[in-house]
């Protein structure tokens, strides 16, 4: 397990397939190999406690850790992970009293995968319930595991197919874990954020007007 | 000396084939035939072991070589009487005879063995006496069959040694400048060192040396194989190394990501299986180059330390940016080459 970035790729034409052809395109050129499909998806309940602070929880599967389903306790403040067997998600609907989920807010990104050298690329299409929302681009260096040794290694090369779009600065979730050694949960909650920020519509410039994309 | 070498096997075959016809005809001697010739075959060894004596211990050598040798044909004598009865054979008082003459010949026996064992105690090792390890314990296997092998490979090491001390003094000679007078007098103040048999702790100290030197750098030396060391190297959270030696000269190295283990599931020291990476691959040919570059047969320990300083400069192998190209990625990877006596990263491709 290498440190992962991730990084929504901007879509001003809100064409979706077209921008991931562009981004296919550009990787093959750096003699990537195509090796297979991957998904993320995110399902998040919230608490029906009467106590009033917004507590949620995200579901959270990907297909890197097929066996795997992570459950991220949200207080707003501090995210809480908890890694578990797959048969986790049998036990979730015995909760329903304390969590009830919502069903349109069931978030996806799915895609092809790309192996360039010690690079894992995966170009993702990020769907709200059947609905395009946004690209989001997951690179992942393999051999080095701490974000400080590597990040700015990562930049250029995530610059080299995704142009000026990333910025020279740590993504705050890094910029806190800088000298830790990375694990999966830490992509798995990585994804967490980027889903909220397109749910919310903040950082994509497509979504001023909501409603469906296609 | 090297023909006695190949006696011993035929003289032991004989002996064990003989020594079992005796067995057959008395049964209660067979024990005592069996421990003397045993003792015999130890002392027989035990002088070939020993690497060229100097000087005078030659003539004690000869002497005691050829006290062996009398002691040998007296046993063989002794176990062919054994078998074949005394020669001056008499019907009515054949036992009581042959018991006479045995007692005789082994009388004889105890003598020569003991002679021999005090000119053994005359004798000295040379002093750096080749250090087989596990393998020496191949003198101490009696089957027959097996036995050349260590004859062979004691051959072997003599022959490596001779190459490693012909090529050591070569390189002086060929390293010295010619045209100052004072390389041909300082040429053979040096003490000829033999890089791959040295003593353990001579490798020990050096390494240890070698770990004080850097912070973030941590060996630990291990000896999986008897006598040659294995280097276990931990550099930050950059990557992970083995590196093998031969006596103080490095053999092989392997370098592996920071999550890559380097045991394998054994729970022994993994020396050959290569990093799954690229990085790594790219990063185990260049040190192995550079292992081979730094490697030179006088200065052996010096060669070591700049070897491992080479290697330390690898921490920064994901953070340095190449001093040619100024980028950090080159066909997707990080500079995997560092200059030997700058140190300065490049690319493969951007090599000076
Ligand atoms: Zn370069």
């Amino acid at each position: 397990m290498g440190v992962t970035v991730l990084q929504i790729f901007p879509d001003s034409s809100r064409s979706g397939c077209l921008e991931t052809e562009k981004l296919h395109k550009r990787i093959m050129h750096l003699d990537a190999v195509q090796c297979g499909m991957f998904t993320v998806d995110c399902d998040t309940c919230y608490t029906v406690t009467q106590t009033g602070n917004n507590r949620k929880l995200h579901i959270v599967h990907n297909s890197e850790t097929p066996t795997t389903t992570y459950a991220i306790l949200d207080t707003g403040t501090k995210q809480i992970t908890l890694s578990a067997d797959y048969l986790f998600d049998l036990l979730l609907p015995r909760l329903d009293f304390m969590y009830q989920s919502k069903k349109n807010l069931k978030i996806e990104s799915k895609g092809a995968k790309y192996e360039i050298g010690d690079f894992v690329v995966k170009i993702g299409t990020v769907t709200m319930s059947g609905h395009y929302k946004a690209i989001l681009v997951e690179v992942e260096y393999l051999p080095c595991h701490t974000p400080a040794l590597c990040w700015s290694l990562m930049r250029e090369f995530m610059q080299s197919f995704m142009g000026s779009c990333v910025k020279p600065t740590l993504p705050s979730y890094l910029q806190n874990r800088l000298h830790d050694i990375h694990t999966p949960q830490d992509t798995v909650q990585q994804y967490v954020e980027k889903f909220n920020e397109i749910r919310e519509g903040t950082t994509f410039a497509g979504t001023q007007t909501t409603g469906s994309g296609s | 000396m090297c023909e006695e070498k190949g006696k011993p096997s035929i003289q032991y075959t004989r002996c064990r084939y003989e020594e079992r016809r005796a067995k057959a005809a008395f049964k209660c001697v067979p024990v005592l035939v069996f421990t003397v010739a045993r003792n015999v075959l130890k002392f027989s060894r035990a002088p070939s072991r020993m690497a060229a004596p100097e000087g005078s211990s030659v003539e004690v050598l000869t002497v005691s070589l050829n006290t062996l040798r009398s002691l040998r044909s007296t046993v063989t004598q002794f176990l062919k009487t054994l078998a074949e009865g005394p020669k001056y054979e008499n019907n009515q008082d054949g036992e009581g005879d042959l018991l006479e003459v045995t007692t005789k010949a082994m009388g004889e026996i105890r003598n020569k063995l003991r002679e021999l064992e005090t000119q053994m105690a005359g004798l000295t090792p040379s002093s750096v006496p080749v250090n087989l390890g596990n393998t020496g314990l191949l003198s101490l296997d009696p089957s027959p069959d097996k036995l050349p092998q260590y004859y062979q490979l004691l051959d072997c090491y003599t022959y490596m040694e001779k190459v490693h001390s012909y090529s050591t003094t070569l390189h002086s000679v060929l390293s010295a400048n010619n045209l100052k007078r004072s390389a041909l007098s300082a040429k053979r103040r040096r003490p000829i060192q033999l890089n791959h048999n040295v003593p353990q702790q001579q490798v020990d100290m050096l390494i240890q040396g070698i770990n004080q030197m850097f912070q973030d750098m941590n060996l630990t030396l291990s000896r999986p194989f008897g006598n040659n060391a294995v280097v276990q190297v931990a550099l930050g959270r950059v990557l992970k190394a083995v590196v093998t030696f031969k006596g103080i000269l490095i053999e092989w190295v392997v370098v592996r990501a920071h999550n890559e283990s380097l045991l394998d599931e054994d729970g022994k020291v993994d020396l050959y299986t290569p990093s799954q990476y690229k990085v790594f691959q790219k990063v185990t040919d260049n040190a192995n180059a550079a292992m081979l570059n730094f490697c030179s047969p006088g200065f052996s320990d010096l060669s070591v330390r700049s070897f491992f300083t080479w290697l330390h400069s690898f921490v920064s192998l994901f953070t340095d940016v190449c001093k040619k190209c100024n980028y950090h990625l080159h066909n997707h990877m990080p500079p995997t080459w560092r200059e030997f006596r700058t140190l300065d990263p490049f690319h493969e491709e951007c090599k000076p």
